[in-house]
This record gives structure tokens, C-alpha cells and sequence, in this order.
């Protein structure tokens, strides 16, 4: 009875993670095809009979991917660092130590998500061009050392609350200060979300062009997902190179996902143990 | 232990990386300005990328190798134009050079003043060529204010599968538009062309509209792909007066009652879903799932390209008259300091013959350097590589002005006008409604929004 | 005597530590939110076209807007409102059980993680891409399957009815980062509270309803609040793959207002636009947050 259960709960995920697979693999499907295969379902192509390696050759021969994936690597890691801590520290605060004008500030660093920034999106521009930043990688990574997102303070807040208080107060009576605690205790203990974060930072910056466009103008500083959208902009749509392009783009996030992964599983596991 | 030191050497490297790549590109800006003493830097705006970017970026290095004083950079914006333009503009960041897309940002910012009035600098010019342009390529704001030029000129026209023609014994199309086909003609032989499963065509009797393999013709539902047919029975985009949007006169309902019958009554079309989902040009008619399609002659690049057998022609008529409509962006001079400056590059790449060569050899542009349209001129851009009508269905019409302006050029409003009009056609081409019910519907609420036109 | 020495100490000491704790997000909210916030706020009371000044123009905006006369307003709104009512419960709810499923012992645990995490790795224009073909109604594999098992077929993307379920669905597969939450806040449940119940003769049930559901409360929490605003901003699938047809059928409210910014030019009205939504963003929050002091437990939490 048991079993069954086990084996019926197996296949319902197996079931789901197939349909997850298929935009993937469809992608590097048709990576390796002629564009005039991809549209063929009928008879449905599993796998192209010849394979077109080419396409990458052509795909990587119409922009600096070298240069993009520097670009974009520069950007990713500096918000890693800014985010993780800038937003671990602000939610501290907004968790672990009483003080005045704690929620009104926490109150508004969350309204700060329910503005589209369509509308925020010129002043914006005007501060980071008043700094002299436009076209320079810091519109894109100083934010993240101030504050790193509401999304992030919010989330690690969640988890910081979580954490028995038990363990604060042994520590105080241990000598230890509020810096300490935070370093000694708070941090390793929420080590899962921290990865979260890191995890989520990660692959937002690598994604996004929306940020990259607005603050981008030459073409030596743009990133990977600029380089993706500078496919389509020609009149016929390339499909094939264009999956070609970013199956490039989206390997190594899949490759610091699975090696990222088996961190996640011991970090959380770790913390799992706390109380 | 071991593990925090290569954390923290990790940590320590990312925040150098940040550093130095952020600083040393703001330094290499700088520098590259500096080094270059006197050299006033023009920065031109468009939104290809690929072959069009590399063209762009080539005669930008011509330029300035024959302009000491003047270095041109192209800038690619990708996707979100408007969105960038519009920030850069609202953050006093505006770039010297735009292309602009005329239905939304272009004339707006010419009535602020922050695209000049080209036509101020081209009298200042005593060189300016002016025989380089051509009336129908002006956006003119009002009679005086011309807000920018057409670059990269196009047109719809036909594109068919001459082995589908051979294989169902039919005639080809006719490559003038002297010649065109009128409507019945062009139906009849969608007919004839539009295969189901069972082989049969669309005129027999036991055809199974529900299983089609290969269609008669697929249309373009965007203004484009209709107002070919608006022009051919003596209509323009809005009604003479300029108070009402012509889609919703007589000739206007008859022409998209007739595109839609092409889907619902002859079944010779697929429906909408099935056409916009339909894969581009290039592979329907390599793998025989189309045997006539309306679209742009910018698909011609492609086609080639990719060595698909085809051929182009005439649109059919639906009046007496057989027209298109050509499409191209605008390049505009921005309201900067380096405005003269810019203007040099704007010259030399309106008036300069054979400067844009390589995409109109390609298929992809027509000119819209009036020189540029003569006979020996156009022959050398025309390869062995483009089908043998690309002469008499795609380059004539621009000079005998078959191919009508660009409704983008002179109507007001158009963006607000075609945002109420295009959500309600999805009724028509879904077959729920009528033409005439959908315009009897939505015809005040776009009149609201008619403005009359510019440059007048 | 010294007890209240040191809480007085303490308290003030708490200020310092705790504002300088939050410095830098507090200093990236004053200077890089705030003000752009507030000068949004007054674009929305004036008219302004981007390219010109803004002029001072009162509540015009926000009336003409509330009373039907200006563009789509309505439209949008019911269309998001009908997004989120289907979207935010089906996110959460296929996310927390992936999450639930992915956290028994299973073989392969980790790559199903994975799997199940790489719809959100995707770049969007490949993975749009992907979803068009998919949903095709002509030759997609969506409508193949449903014809094979003699089910009747869909136009997806390209129906009025269906557009909106068609997003939804593939918006549950784009919940990768809620089911990592989910996951994150499942695995921080110590063991021994569930040795604890196994102890007393509990079964799964008593285990799901006593102790994960209390103990994940923070995360759900989270995630309700963060879907919620998520799906009323929704912006991509219509910018990306619909374009808010057919005939408006997924006109979504952000799309509507970017076209009021960035297509018409009309930052006063897109502000307004903003605005009111910034507004009906807020209230339901504070009434989730409300609400959260019944239903969400802190362990280390002495308040909410």
C-alpha cells in the first residue's frame, strides 16, 4: 500500500518534470536544425537526422559572445556580493534588533515593489546620468550594494524570523555582540537562503536585458541577453541560430545550477539540524 | 577552513573584477575622447542588428575615414526602441542620429522641436545633393518641416512556389501590376491551389476544408496587407476629408469582408491562428505549405538566402486599380550641439549612391536615393540570386508610384487610430463577425481618435 | 537595578545597531526610490507627455481614467484581475506541491530539482518561442496530444476564452524560484519535531496539518505576497507573445500602461495609471498582513 503510493507520487513526477524538459530540449532540438525542419511536427522530428553543428559556428560568429559573457560576468558577480550582503544585513535588522522607525522603513522598502517601474523608470535614468554612470556597468551593479531588492530583504526577513530567538540570547549572555551574531550565527544558520538568493541573483542578472538595454549604449558593453535579442532584430527570424545562440548562453547557468544544486541540498540539510 | 579562504578569495575577486570593469570602462571612454583631440563623436541610433548592423557599421568607418573631424558610432538598441530612445531624450542624453518608427515617437518629437527640420540644414548645405530625394520618402510635419527621410525602403508584393503552379497545371502570376490579376482571377486560382489531404482542391465538391495540406494564399493582416487593396478601390487610410477611417466606408468593409472570405467562404487562407503561427516565409513555401503569400519583399533577403525556389508578382486587384504600399523607417537629425555634425553623416548617407549596396543587393532594401534608381544602377543590385520578376513586382512600382507612401508618413494619431482598430479585427479574421459588424462597432470610437494628417 | 540598566542600554543601542545595519538598503531607498517614486506621484497629477514639461492638471488623470473615457483602463484591469484570481492560487499551489513531492526521499532528488527549476533558466525569447510552437493550434504538439486522446483541441494563445487559462498554464511552469522558496523554507523544518509526532502515533495528515503547514506559514506567506504582486504587474507574455490580443482578451494592465509611457507618450496618465494600481497593490497587502497574524508563525518571531 505503501509502496504503490511511493511509486504513484514517483510517476506524477516524473510526468511533470517531462513537460518541464520539453522547452529545453526543443531548444537544443532545433539548435542543431535547418530552420526549415523545426516547424515540421508531422512526421514528428525527435531528434535531427543530420546534425548541424554549424549553426553554432554561425551563431557565435555574429557576436562577441567572449566579450558579453565578460560583461556579463563583471555585472552578475558584483551583484552577487552587493545583494548577499547589503540584503542579509538589512533584513537583520528588520528581524533580529528592535529599533525606532523599524517598520515604517520596512513598510516602504516593500512599497518600493508595488510601483511599476515603468513610471519610475526616467528619473531613475536622470539620477544614474547626473552621476555621470550612463554606459558604465553601475547602474546595473550599485544598487545591488544598497539594499540588493525588496524581493531579497523581504525573503531573507521571512527566513531570519524562523530562526529561534533562543539563539540570540545564549549568544548575548556568551558576550557576543550584534555584529558577531549576525556573522556567527545568523548567517550560517540561513545558509538555504542566502543559496536562494544567491541562486536567484545569479541567473535575474544573467537573464536580464531590460536593464542592460537602458543603461547600455556601445556594443563593447553589452551582455549575453543583449547579444540573444540582437537575433531577432534582423527581418527574417533565424530561429535555428537563435536557439543555437542560447543554448550557448543558458549552458552555463545550467551548469552552475546542477553543481550549485548539490550545495543547496547540503546547506539546507545543515540547517535542517539547528534546533 | 579551508573552504571559507576560497570563499573569501572568491569574494575579493568578484569585487576587483566589478571594479576594475566598471572603472576601466569609464576610463577607456574617456580616453578613447581624449586621445582624439577635436574629433566631435555622432552617435546614430537603429534598431537591426545582424547583416543591416554590420552594413551600418561599415559605412559609419567609410565615413569617418573620408570625415577627420566627425566620428560616427552606430549604436544597436535591440529591443524596447522607443523605451530607450524616450529615456535617453527625457535624461537630456539625446543620441545625434535616430532611426525613429514614424507611427509613434517621430512626429511627437518634432512638434517638441527635438527632431529638427532637416530641411533648414539642406538649404544651409549648398552641396547637398537634393536630387538624391524623393517627395514620397519625406516626413513632412507640415509643408516647411521636413522631421526625417525614409531609409531602407520596401514594399509588399507577392511571393509564390512556381513548382506548385507547374504541378496543378495553373498560371503563374503576372509581374507587372499593368497586368495584375483582378480578385476573381487571384481567388479562382487559390482555388485551384489549395490542396487537402486527399488531394482534392478547394473547387471540388467533396473538399475537406478541415484537413487543408497546401494553401491558395496567405495574407497580411496588418495595415499593410490591406491597404494594397484600400488603394486599388480609390481609398485611402482615412476618408477624404481626413474625419473618418476609411476601413469603415463601403469600399473599406468590402475590401476586409473579402480577405476574411478568403479563410471562411473560399477556405483558401488558414485562419488567423494558423497564419500568424505560421512559419516564415522561407520554409512554407520550401516545404509546400503555401503556394501564394502577401508580404514584405524584405523576405526576399531570406529567401535567397536560404536557396528556396520562388518567384514574385503583382498583388492582385480589387478595383480597377492595382497598387501596394511601400514601408520604410525614417533617420532623423536630433535637436544636439552636434547637430551639424550630425547632419554631415545624414548627407552622406542619403546622397552618397551605392552607400546601402550590400542589403539591397541582398534583397533586403530598395533605395530611397532617388539616383540610385536608374537603370544601371538597379541592374547591378539585381544578382543572379533574385527571382527573375524582383524588376517589373518590386523595384518598378517605386519609381511609377504604384507603391503607395506609408500611411505611417501623414496620418495623425496612427498608432491610437490602429490600437482600436487592430483588437477589434481579431473578430473578422476569427470568422465571428462580419466586417461590417466589427467597423458598424468600433467606428466611432476610432474616429474619435482620427486627427487628419501632417504636412499640410 | 542592573536588569534595567542594561535594557535601557540595550534599547538605545538597538537604534544605532539597527539603523546601521539597514544603512545601505536605506540608503538605496532614499536615493534611488523614493525620489523617482514621489516624482512619478506628482506626473500623475499633471499632463505630461515625456518629450515636454509637465503641466499641472489636478485629479484629470485619474478621473478621466476612473471614468472609462481614457483608453483601455477597464479593460486592463478586469483582464489582470481575472489573471490573478487564476494565477496567484494556481502558482502557489502547483509550486508548494512540486515543492512537497521534490522534498520526500526519492532517487534522483536532486535532478529533478533541476528539471524542475529549468523553466525559469530559459531566456524568455527561447522559451516563448518554445510555447508558441507548442500551442500552436494547427500543428503544436498541445492540440496533437489532445486530438490523440480524442479531446477537443484549443486555439490557445490565439483564443478569446482561452488565452488568459493558456498563460496561466504556462506560467505554472515558470514557478521554479516560488518552489525553491517552498523547498528552502521545507527543508528548515527540524526532523525531531516530526520524530516528535511519529512518537506520538501521528499520521502524514497530522504531520502536513500540525507541523509543515505552521512551520512553512512564513514562506507561504512570502510567496502569496510576492505572487500577488507578481501576477498584477504581469507585463512579459503580453509584450512578448500576445501583444494583449485577441481583441484585448489579455491586455494586461502594465502592458496598457507602458503603452500609455512609451507607444502614446502620455507619462501623466501612465503614472496615474501606476498610481492606482500602486494603491490596490498596497491595500490587498496590508490585508494579507493582517491577516497573516492568524494564520503565520514566527518560531523566532515576536510579532506579526
Amino acid at each position: 500500500m505503501k509502496l504503490t503510493k511511493r511509486i504513484m507520487l514517483d510517476l506524477i513526477v516524473c510526468l511533470l518534470a517531462f513537460v518541464c524538459i520539453i522547452p529545453l530540449y526543443w531548444m537544443i532540438r532545433s539548435s542543431f536544425m535547418k530552420n526549415t525542419d523545426i516547424y515540421s511536427m508531422k512526421p514528428f522530428v525527435i531528434w535531427p537526422r543530420e546534425m548541424l553543428w554549424s549553426n553554432y559556428g554561425l551563431a557565435l560568429k555574429t557576436a562577441d559572445f567572449l566579450g558579453y559573457a565578460v560583461n556579463t560576468l563583471v555585472i552578475v558577480g558584483g551583484c552577487l556580493v552587493g545583494t548577499l550582503l547589503t540584503s542579509s544585513m538589512a533584513a537583520f535588522a528588520f528581524s533580529r534588533i528592535e529599533w525606532k522607525g523599524r517598520d515604517i522603513c520596512f513598510a516602504l522598502i516593500l512599497t518600493t515593489m508595488m510601483l511599476p517601474g515603468t513610471v519610475t523608470l526616467i528619473p531613475q535614468f536622470m539620477i544614474w546620468k547626473n552621476l555621470h554612470m550612463v554606459n558604465t556597468f553601475w547602474p546595473l551593479i550599485l544598487p545591488s550594494f544598497f539594499g540588493g531588492g525588496a524581493f531579497n530583504i523581504f525573503l531573507m526577513r521571512q527566513f531570519f524570523l524562523g530562526i529561534p530567538r533562543e539563539m540570540d540570547e545564549a549568544a548575548k549572555i556568551d558576550g557576543a555582540g550584534p555584529v558577531q551574531i549576525y556573522f556567527r550565527i545568523i548567517l550560517p544558520l540561513a545558509r538555504s537562503v542566502m543559496i536562494v538568493v544567491a541562486l536567484f541573483t545569479f541567473l535575474n542578472n544573467w537573464n536580464d536585458f531590460f536593464g542592460p538595454i537602458i543603461y547600455l549604449n556601445d556594443k563593447e558593453h553589452f551582455t549575453l541577453a543583449l547579444g540573444l535579442l540582437q537575433f531577432r532584430g534582423d527581418y527574417q527570424s533565424k530561429w535555428n541560430l537563435l536557439m543555437a545562440a542560447s543554448t550557448i548562453v543558458v549552458s552555463p547557468c545550467i551548469i552552475t545550477f546542477l553543481f550549485g544544486q548539490k550545495h543547496l541540498i547540503e546547506g539546507i540539510a545543515m540547517t535542517g539540524m539547528k534546533a | 577552513m579551508k573552504k571559507r579562504r576560497l570563499f573569501n578569495i572568491f569574494v575579493a575577486g568578484m569585487v576587483i573584477m566589478a571594479m576594475t570593469g566598471c572603472s576601466s570602462n569609464e576610463a577607456g571612454g574617456s580616453k578613447a575622447a581624449e586621445a582624439k583631440g577635436d574629433v566631435v563623436e555622432v552617435r546614430f541610433t537603429e534598431w537591426d542588428g545582424g547583416d543591416t548592423l554590420a552594413v551600418y557599421e561599415e559605412i559609419a568607418e567609410n565615413f569617418n575615414k573620408t570625415h577627420p573631424g566627425i566620428h560616427v558610432t552606430i549604436m544597436n538598441i535591440p529591443d524596447e526602441y522607443d523605451t530607450k530612445l524616450t529615456t535617453m531624450i527625457a535624461g537630456n542624453d539625446t543620441p545625434e542620429i535616430c532611426m525613429m518608427n514614424s507611427d509613434t515617437l517621430l512626429f511627437p518629437l518634432a512638434e517638441e522641436g527635438i527632431v529638427l527640420n532637416m530641411q533648414d540644414y539642406i538649404a544651409k548645405d549648398s552641396d547637398f545633393d537634393v536630387s538624391a530625394l524623393g517627395d514620397q520618402f519625406k516626413y513632412m510635419l507640415n509643408a516647411d518641416y521636413m522631421a526625417g527621410y525614409g531609409i531602407g525602403s520596401e514594399n509588399i508584393c507577392m511571393f509564390y512556389n512556381p513548382g506548385l503552379f507547374e504541378e496543378y497545371g495553373v498560371e503563374e502570376p503576372p509581374a507587372k501590376y499593368s497586368d495584375a490579376w483582378d480578385w476573381d482571377t487571384f481567388v479562382n486560382t487559390a482555388q485551384k491551389l489549395t490542396i487537402d489531404k486527399n488531394g482534392k482542391n478547394a473547387l471540388d465538391p467533396d473538399f475537406d476544408a478541415d484537413n487543408i495540406d497546401i494553401y491558395g494564399v496567405n495574407i497580411q493582416k496588418w495595415w499593410a496587407g490591406i491597404m494594397p487593396f484600400l488603394y486599388g478601390e480609390g481609398m485611402e487610410y482615412l476618408t477624404e476629408d481626413g474625419q473618418s477611417i476609411a476601413y469603415a466606408s463601403e469600399q473599406g468593409i468590402d475590401v476586409l469582408q473579402k480577405l476574411a472570405d478568403l479563410t471562411y467562404v473560399y477556405h483558401v487562407a488558414p485562419t488567423p491562428t494558423a497564419g500568424e503561427t505560421m512559419p516564415g516565409l522561407s520554409e512554407a513555401l520550401a516545404t509546400n505549405k503555401v503556394a501564394m503569400s502577401f508580404d514584405g519583399q524584405w523576405s526576399n533577403a531570406g529567401l535567397m538566402e536560404d536557396g528556396v525556389e520562388y518567384n514574385v508578382a503583382a498583388l492582385p486587384r480589387m478595383g480597377d486599380t492595382a497598387s501596394t504600399v511601400a514601408t520604410y523607417g525614417a533617420i532623423s537629425l536630433m535637436k544636439t550641439d552636434k547637430a551639424d555634425e550630425a547632419f554631415e553623416f545624414i548627407k552622406y548617407l542619403l546622397t552618397e549612391t551605392g552607400v546601402c549596396a550590400p542589403l539591397q543587393q541582398s534583397g533586403l532594401w530598395l533605395p530611397t536615393n532617388m539616383k540610385e534608381y536608374d537603370d544601371a544602377y538597379m541592374q547591378s543590385m539585381i544578382t543572379d540570386k533574385h527571382p527573375s520578376n524582383y524588376y517589373d513586382a518590386v523595384v518598378k512600382p517605386m519609381i511609377d508610384g504604384t507603391a503607395k507612401t506609408p500611411v505611417t508618413v501623414y496620418v495623425k494619431n496612427f498608432s491610437k487610430i490602429n490600437d482600436v482598430i487592430t483588437p477589434a479585427l481579431d473578430d473578422l479574421w476569427s470568422g465571428e463577425k462580419t466586417a461590417a459588424e466589427v467597423m458598424g462597432e468600433i467606428k466611432d470610437e476610432a474616429d474619435a481618435q482620427v486627427q487628419g494628417f501632417y504636412g499640410k | 537595578m542592573t536588569m534595567k540598566v542594561m535594557t535601557v542600554k540595550r534599547a538605545g543601542e538597538g537604534n544605532i545597531i539597527g539603523w546601521a545595519f539597514a544603512m545601505p538598503a536605506l540608503l538605496g531607498l532614499f536615493v534611488f526610490n523614493l525620489g523617482p517614486m514621489l516624482l512619478s506621484g506628482y506626473y500623475s497629477l499633471c499632463d505630461y507627455s515625456i518629450l515636454g514639461t509637465p503641466k499641472w492638471a489636478g485629479l484629470k488623470n485619474y478621473i478621466n481614467l476612473l471614468n472609462g473615457s481614457m483608453g483601455n483602463f477597464w479593460i486592463a484591469a478586469k483582464v489582470t484581475a481575472l489573471y490573478a484570481v487564476m494565477a496567484v492560487p494556481a502558482n502557489l499551489a502547483f509550486a508548494f506541491m512540486i515543492a512537497l513531492l521534490l522534498n520526500r526521499d526519492m532517487k534522483g532528488r536532486a535532478v529533478f530539482r533541476s528539471i524542475f527549476y529549468l523553466p525559469c533558466i530559459l531566456p524568455a525569447v527561447a522559451s516563448s518561442f518554445v510555447w508558441i510552437l507548442l500551442m500552436n493550434p494547427d500543428f503544436g504538439l498541445f492540440n496533437t496530444l489532445l486530438e490523440w486522446l480524442h479531446l477537443p483541441t484549443s486555439y490557445f494563445f490565439w483564443g478569446k476564452d482561452s488565452v488568459l487559462p493558456s498563460i496561466v498554464f504556462m506560467g505554472i511552469w515558470g514557478t521554479g524560484s516560488t518552489q525553491v522558496i517552498f523547498l528552502a523554507g521545507l527543508q528548515d523544518i527540524p526532523r525531531v519535531y516530526y520524530e516528535a509526532l511519529q512518537i506520538d502515533g501521528g499520521n502524514a495528515w497530522h504531520k502536513f496539518l500540525n507541523i509543515t503547514l505552521p512551520m512553512i506559514s512564513p514562506t507561504l506567506f512570502f510567496n502569496l505576497v510576492m505572487g500577488m504582486i507578481g501576477a498584477l504587474q504581469v507585463f512579459g507574455q503580453a509584450y512578448i507573445i500576445t501583444e494583449g490580443g485577441p481583441n484585448n482578451a489579455s491586455l494586461f494592465y502594465v502592458y496598457e500602461l507602458w503603452r500609455q509611457a512609451f507607444k502614446y507618450m502620455d507619462m501623466g496618465v501612465a503614472s496615474a495609471m501606476a498610481w492606482l494600481l500602486f494603491f490596490v497593490v498596497l491595500l490587498l497587502t496590508l490585508l494579507v498582513f493582517k491577516t497573516s497574524k492568524k494564520w503565520v508563525y514566527y518560531e523566532g518571531g515576536d510579532e506579526r
